[in-house]
C-alpha cells in the first residue's frame, strides 16, 4: 500500500497529458479559427451544385467526371441536379473558369482543413498555368 | 477402428473435393473476368492513322507534327536518352520495320527515319499487363487510353509494348516545360507527375471537340506535308483512311505478333 501516492501521481500526470488538447486551448483563451474567408465568383448566382453537396463532395464528383468523360468516353455535358444546367466534364474548364483564383478558393479551404489534394501537380489553370 | 478410418476417409474426400471445386471456380472466375476487362475486346468504332513514309521524308514535317505534339501535350523536353519522354518520333526503317530488313535492301532505305506513334493495337499487349487497368483499350472509339490517376508506375506496359511507345516519367516533367514570358505552359492539357507512364493518347482532348490530332494538322499545314499523315475512323466506311487502305499498299508494325495495330504505313 506503500505505492498509492506514486500510483495516483502517475495517473495523474497521465490524464494531465491525455486531456491537454483541450485544456490547453481553453487555458490559452483561443476561440476556434475562423472560417476560411473565400472569394466567390461575383457574376455567378451558383455552382455546379448546391453549396453544401460541393463543400462536402466536390472531389467525388470530379471523380465521376473523369471517369465519365475519359474512361467510359461521354462526351455529353454534365447535367445540373440544381437547375438543369449543363457543364463541360472538367476540372480547368468549369470550375476555374468560375473561380479564377484558385489560391483565395480551393487552396484557402484546404489549408483551413488541412488537406493536400495533388490536383495542381498535374492540371493546370485556364490558359496553362502551373 | 475400421469405421473410424473409413469416417476419416469420406471426411477428407469431400473435403478435398469442396477445395477442388471452389478452386476451379475461382480461376475459371479469374481467368473470365480477366478476358472480360483485359486485352482486345470487340470496340464499336476504332480511330486510326495512315503515314505516307515517301512524303514524311522531309524533315520540316516531321518537326512540324513533333513540335505540334509537344505543345499539345505539355511534353517536356529532356536530351538523356534514357529518360526522355516521347508521343511520336523518327525511328530508322530497319528498327521500325525489322522482319522487312534483307540483305538487298540499300543503306539508305534501312536508315530512312519513319514516324512512330503508339499504334492503338486491337489486342493491345500493354491492357494485358496493367495491374490497375490505368491503361485500357476504350470500347467507344478503340484508343488505348491512359488515367495517370490510377497509374503506380510499374512500368509493366512498357516491357508488353513490343513498339517501345510508352515513356516513363523519371523526374518532375514541370520545369522541363517549355513556358512562355509568364510562366504558363503551352496548352491546358494536365502535366504529368513523377512516376507515371505515359504515351500518345491519338490526341483524345481533341477528337472530343471535332478536331484532328495536333500531328496530323500540323503536318497539312506544311507545303508538301499535306496527306502525309492522314486520320479517321475504320467504323466509317466512307473515312479518308479507309479509301488509303483500300487503294495503295500498306503495312503495319511487326504483324505477326497480332496485336493489331492501328497505324498504317503506305511503301
Amino acid at each position: 500500500m506503500s505505492d498509492k501516492g506514486k500510483i495516483f501521481f502517475g495517473l495523474a500526470i497521465f490524464v494531465i497529458l491525455v486531456t491537454f488538447p483541450f485544456w490547453g486551448r481553453l487555458s490559452a483563451g483561443d476561440a476556434l479559427p475562423d472560417r476560411a474567408e473565400l472569394e466567390y465568383p461575383a457574376d455567378e448566382e451558383a455552382c455546379v451544385e448546391d453549396t453544401p453537396f460541393m463543400r462536402a463532395s466536390h472531389m467525388d464528383l470530379l471523380n465521376q467526371w473523369r471517369d465519365e468523360l475519359v474512361r467510359d468516353g461521354n462526351l455529353e455535358e454534365y447535367v445540373s441536379e440544381l437547375d438543369g444546367r449543363t457543364y463541360p466534364r472538367s476540372l480547368t474548364k468549369t470550375c476555374l473558369s468560375c473561380h479564377e483564383d484558385r489560391d483565395a478558393f480551393c487552396t484557402r479551404c484546404h489549408d483551413y482543413a488541412d488537406v493536400q489534394p495533388t490536383c495542381w501537380e498535374c492540371h493546370t489553370t485556364p490558359g496553362g498555368g502551373v | 477402428m475400421e469405421s473410424k478410418s473409413r469416417r476419416t476417409f469420406l471426411k477428407e474426400t469431400a473435403g478435398a473435393a469442396l477445395g477442388l471445386s471452389c478452386g476451379g471456380s475461382v480461376l475459371t472466375a479469374a481467368c473470365t473476368s480477366g478476358e472480360d476487362s483485359h486485352g482486345g475486346g470487340p470496340v464499336e468504332s476504332q480511330w486510326a492513322m495512315v503515314i505516307d513514309m515517301e512524303k514524311s521524308q522531309d524533315p520540316a514535317v516531321r518537326e512540324a507534327c513533333y513540335e505540334a505534339c509537344i505543345q499539345a501535350h505539355n511534353i517536356p523536353r529532356i536530351e538523356d536518352p534514357e529518360e526522355r519522354i516521347r508521343w511520336i518520333w523518327d525511328e530508322e526503317y530497319q528498327d521500325v520495320f525489322p522482319d522487312q530488313v534483307h540483305d538487298q535492301l540499300p543503306d539508305d532505305v534501312k536508315h530512312a527515319p519513319v514516324m512512330v506513334l503508339c499504334n492503338h493495337c486491337m489486342n493491345p499487349p500493354c491492357v494485358r499487363v496493367c495491374p490497375t487497368q490505368a491503361t485500357w483499350k476504350r470500347e467507344e472509339d478503340g484508343i488505348v487510353m491512359m488515367d495517370m490517376h490510377r497509374c503506380i508506375g510499374c512500368r509493366y506496359c512498357m516491357a508488353a509494348c513490343p513498339y517501345g511507345s510508352r515513356s516513363f516519367n523519371w523526374r518532375d516533367p514541370r520545369p522541363l516545360i517549355d513556358k512562355d514570358a509568364q510562366g504558363n505552359v503551352a496548352s491546358d492539357f494536365p502535366t504529368r507527375t513523377r512516376g507515371v507512364v505515359e504515351k500518345c493518347n491519338f490526341c483524345a482532348e481533341r477528337l472530343r471537340e471535332g478536331l484532328q490530332p495536333a500531328c496530323v494538322e500540323a503536318a497539312n499545314q506544311v507545303p508538301g506535308g499535306e496527306g502525309a499523315l492522314m486520320f479517321g475512323n475504320l467504323a466509317d466506311p466512307g473515312s479518308e483512311v479507309n479509301q488509303v487502305l483500300s487503294s495503295q499498299r500498306t503495312i503495319t508494325r511487326r504483324v505477326a505478333l497480332g496485336t493489331g495495330p492501328n497505324v498504317f504505313y503506305i511503301v
